[in-house]
């Protein structure tokens, strides 16, 4: 078991900064997604860890011992590719045992992990098989196991579920999650689904242009974004960012359109703050901010007494169980789930549930914390 | 005008494919199908086109038995095969060393590669004269480098040991370029993360090498190896230039031995049926070569 | 530590192109020495050039009157006329059986395709018999339209396959949306598939000039005087006088020098051309 320590790591590519002065710490057993948008260093990151990258500047460290210039074959850890990076020539069983061959392990004991791997990823009948034919979840299981078999102090996972069906990627999460309990490798996976992430972290490390946004578990990081890009990075449908200003008129605060050129008049809509968000926003005394509420927490015509304003609906419709509506503001499309599906183009109250109301700084995107 | 292209009745497909075909399967009739066709028949005969008033005797399978039974044949036969393994093996030596430095990127990768590859587009005939000149016992390069590194001066083309190492060495300056074009290809097709993959669990470069990148270069290098194979065993003009068969006899090919008999003892039924072994044997190859053509074209489809 | 990773590399990639590129360099150099120069021991860099070799070439100046040289010139006249004739047919019929081959299912498709290839396999002596015989008796022995409809045979092959692998490469919905817009499928060929595949034609005619260019058994056998190639003329240079070898190296140079420039045309497309169009791009 192994603690991953980064420090102040630096990746620059001619002009381009990949990853920027980046410090982060992943304890013995952890399993950390590096989550982010593609090109946010979230790859380079991985990879410098794995060895394959050589850093500008600063260290890696395992176990509080150095690693920065040692060779991937030195550090003693295991990679998972997003493409299956299988040894087509080879059979599984063979893939397996590649590793601990490259290493002179004995006979004996490449049988043994062998073994041990058939049996618990469920390979029994696939040993003997060439890797061309089997179907891709099965290719990243045997991928896996070949990563593991050899145990790694550190499990590193770029992308694996990307190029799999949804049916497989359920599949394999469950694998993971059966593989990090009984072995307790410390793992760092890759990716730039947040679901995936989310339903897999124990921490998540949300990257964006080379730089660590946020490091948090994923209910804190799902609840309290440190800003509109994480906001808007993690939950799905992603979060409504509403253009909210102070207005000297009857009401007190107008939505407006997010995009401020927007020409059309008329186009800002009256937001009937409830006494909490009044007080929040007088506390924060602004004119002008942007107020995060995500879909899930944005209903229509609720008792519970939020904050509200009125709108037409342009598009109502029901995935699964789940209703869900959208409506526009200054050419901006904004959605909410509802209890009830109401009719389109009906007016109706857009309702928040106040305690999930997010509010950010309109220029930085930072929370304000109130 | 799409309009007056539409009024008329458009060529069906069938025809079209037809017409498509026909210049090409003239040129396969005329010049593959009936020469073999009538080179069987000839084989069949003792005749010689020199003396055409003299009529050609049908002597079942002789010509076949003759040249079985020539111990000439069998030695062009030896020798042929003798330089085949030869010049291959020192090609894919060189070239899979070269290929394995060549397949990174550099600066000036791509020029260098680029000027690699211009010997085997050369006439070979003016290549096996540039040899000869370089190979002269007297006035050669080659021997210059050898007397100026304390050697005696060798006799290349004067020994058929010597002269069989000299077409190795051209032959081999002229077709290793392609070796490594198809050795480059099969090694850059290999997926990077593969080689990373190889590299995180502890495998040497050397293993890595001989153990995923040869194996998986497998269908391309074999694809090189028997068209280099094909070519070799038919190769003709290089030795025309270069030894011209000298010293004695003693490096004729198989092809330069069948161009003899037809051309200079003119025995038009012995050298049909050395051409149809000829071509029976070359047959044979380019069915395993297009079988694995056709293999690999489906694979990266 | 960086510098003795480079040493082996370097090394290897350094004397292989000493051997490549030495050759040809020593072609040129030699084609440009008078006689005592090319004889000389030890081989000399720093010489008057001399141009006997190329006057005799290109059929002008004194060595142009030569015995020596009877007929080279001519023969650099029969080698453009039968190369360029060649690659002109063998890229149109291999341009036409191609498409045929990528975009029909006709009967024996697999086997016309092996049958095709043997216009590149057979060895020229195996078949040079027959055609001794065939080109005698209908009168096209040492003539253009023969030695044309041999560079056409020789490349109709290869040209179908590596057409073949260039229309493989264009979608078939092209000729689809034509077809439904009324067109017919030889306008669509015509207008839409062969602009796509210019490239694939360029390099189709690139690899054909050069074999065409290059080719000397049957041109050595079929040819007596007039339609003499100038590899096959070069050749005869080496008769009973002794070597012409001035005027080798320079027809040599000149053999040389369109094939570097059709190379460097073709040089995208070496590995499909190389390879039968199977494998595509150049490493």
């Amino acid at each position: 078991m192994t603690v991953l320590s980064i420090q102040d790591l630096s990746v620059q590519f001619d002009d381009v900064v990949a990853v920027n002065q980046l410090s982060l710490r992943v304890a013995s057993g952890e399993l950390v997604v590096f989550l982010g948008p593609s090109g946010c260093g979230k790859t380079t990151l991985l990879r410098c860890v794995a060895g394959l990258q050589q850093p500008t500047g600063g260290h890696i460290l395992f176990d509080e011992r150095e690693v920065t210039g040692l060779s991937p074959a030195d550090r003693n850890v295991a990679m998972v590719f997003q493409f299956v990076s299988l040894y087509p020539h080879l059979s599984v069983a063979e893939n397996i045992a590649f590793p601990l061959h490259a290493r002179g392990v004995p006979k004996a004991e490449i049988k043994t992990s062998l073994e041990w791997a058939a049996q618990f990823f469920k390979l029994g009948d696939l040993m003997r098989r060439r890797p061309n034919r089997l179907p891709p979840g099965d290719k990243q299981k045997v991928a896996l196991a070949r990563a593991v078999v050899r145990k790694p102090s550190l499990l590193l996972l770029d992308e694996p579920l990307s190029a799999l069906d949804e049916q497989f990627r359920e599949d394999m999460r469950w694998e993971l999650g059966k593989l990090q309990a009984e072995l307790g490798i410390t793992t760092v996976y890759v990716t730039h689904d947040q679901r995936e992430a989310m339903s897999l972290a124990d921490r998540i490390v949300l990257m964006r242009d080379g730089k660590l946004i946020q490091n948090a578990g994923p209910a804190e990081m799902y609840a309290n974004p440190v800003d509109r890009f994480a906001a808007y990075f993690i939950g799905s449908p992603p979060m409504n960012f509403l253009s909210v200003h102070r207005s000297s008129g009857r009401a007190p605060w107008l939505v407006d359109a997010e995009a401020a050129e927007w020409p059309g008049p008329n186009s800002a809509v009256p937001l009937q703050a409830s006494p909490g968000l009044a007080a929040r926003l007088d506390k924060i005394g602004r004119d002008r901010f942007t107020l995060g509420v995500r879909p899930q927490h944005l209903g229509i015509d609720g008792a519970n007494g939020g904050s509200r304003i009125a709108v037409h609906v342009v598009n109502a419709f029901t995935v699964g169980h789940d209703h869900q509506f959208d409506f526009s503001v200054g050419g901006t499309l904004y959605s909410g789930m509802p209890a009830a599906l109401p009719a389109i183009g009906a007016r109706v109250d857009a309702v928040m549930t106040d305690d999930h109301v997010h509010l950010f700084d309109a220029d930085t995107g930072d929370r304000f914390d109130v | 005008m799409a309009a007056s292209r539409m009024l008329r009745k458009p060529i069906s497909d069938r025809t079209l494919c037809t017409l498509f075909l026909v210049p090409s399967l003239v040129i396969l009739a005329v010049m593959v199908a009936y020469p073999f066709l009538s080179l069987l028949i000839n084989s069949t005969y003792r005749f010689s086109a020199l003396r055409s008033n003299v009529e050609p005797v049908f002597v079942w399978l002789d010509n076949y038995d003759f040249l079985l039974s020539d111990p000439d044949l069998w030695d062009r036969f030896t020798f042929t095969g003798t330089f085949v393994v030869l010049t291959v093996s020192v090609q894919f030596i060189l070239a899979i060393s070269v290929a394995y430095y060549l397949q990174r990127d550099f600066r000036g990768r791509d020029l260098l590669f680029t000027v690699l590859m211009i010997p085997m587009m050369l006439s070979p005939i003016v290549i096996g004269f540039l040899w000869r000149y370089i190979f002269n016992s007297e006035w050669g390069l080659m021997n210059f480098f050898v007397t100026r590194l304390g050697f005696d001066a060798i006799d290349w083309l004067g020994v058929t040991d010597n002269a069989l190492i000299a077409v190795v060495i051209a032959d081999t300056w002229m077709w290793t370029p392609f070796v490594i074009l198809l050795a480059v290809a099969a090694f850059r097709g290999i997926p990077v993360s593969i080689q990373e993959a190889a590299t995180i669990d502890g495998a040497s470069p050397f293993f890595r090498f001989t153990r995923l990148t040869l194996p998986m270069s497998a269908p391309i290098l074999g694809i090189a190896f028997l068209l280099r194979l094909i070519d070799s065993f038919k190769q003709y003009d290089l030795f025309f230039a270069l030894t011209g068969g000298a010293p004695g006899s003693t490096t004729e090919t198989v092809s330069f031995y069948l161009a003899k008999v037809a051309f200079s003892y003119f025995y038009t039924g012995e050298a049909s049926a050395l051409a149809v072994i000829q071509l029976v044997i070359i047959i044979g190859l380019s069915l395993i070569f297009v079988r694995l053509l056709t293999r690999i074209g489906r694979q990266r489809q | 530590m960086k510098n003795k990773h480079l040493i082996l590399p370097v090394v290897i990639l350094g004397l292989y192109t000493l051997y490549n590129v030495g050759p040809l360099l020593w072609l040129m150099i030699s084609s440009l020495k008078s006689r005592p120069d090319l004889f000389a021991m030890p081989p000399t860099l720093l010489f008057e050039p001399h141009l006997a070799g190329y006057e005799a070439v290109f059929g002008v100046g004194a060595a142009a009157d030569s015995a020596s040289s009877h007929g080279v010139f001519a023969s650099l006249i029969n080698s453009i006329v039968i190369a360029c004739s060649g690659t002109v047919l063998a890229t149109m019929f291999g341009t036409l059986a191609g498409y045929a081959a990528s975009r029909f299912n006709f009967f024996a498709k697999g086997d016309f395709m092996f049958f095709v290839l043997s216009t590149r396999m057979i060895p020229p002596v195996a078949v040079m018999v027959f055609y001794h015989q065939m080109f005698s008796s209908l009168g096209l022995a040492d003539t253009w339209t023969g030695m044309i409809m041999i560079t056409t045979f020789i490349n109709v092959g290869l040209a179908t396959w590596i057409m073949k692998g260039f229309f493989d490469g264009v979608p078939t919905e092209v000729e689809a949306i034509a077809l439904m817009n009324g067109y017919s499928r030889w306008y669509a060929f015509r207008k839409l598939v062969l602009p796509m595949v210019r490239g694939g034609i360029a390099a189709t005619a690139g690899f054909s000039f050069i074999f065409a260019w290059n080719e000397f058994a049957f041109g050595s056998i079929l040819t007596t005087t007039e339609a003499k190639t100038l590899p096959v003329r070069i050749s005869s240079a080496a008769g009973a006088t002794g070597i012409e070898w001035t005027q080798i190296f320079a027809a040599g140079t000149v053999l040389v020098i369109p094939v570097i420039l059709f190379f460097y045309l073709i040089r995208r497309h070496l590995l499909m051309g190389m390879t039968f169009g199977v494998l595509g791009k150049k490493g």
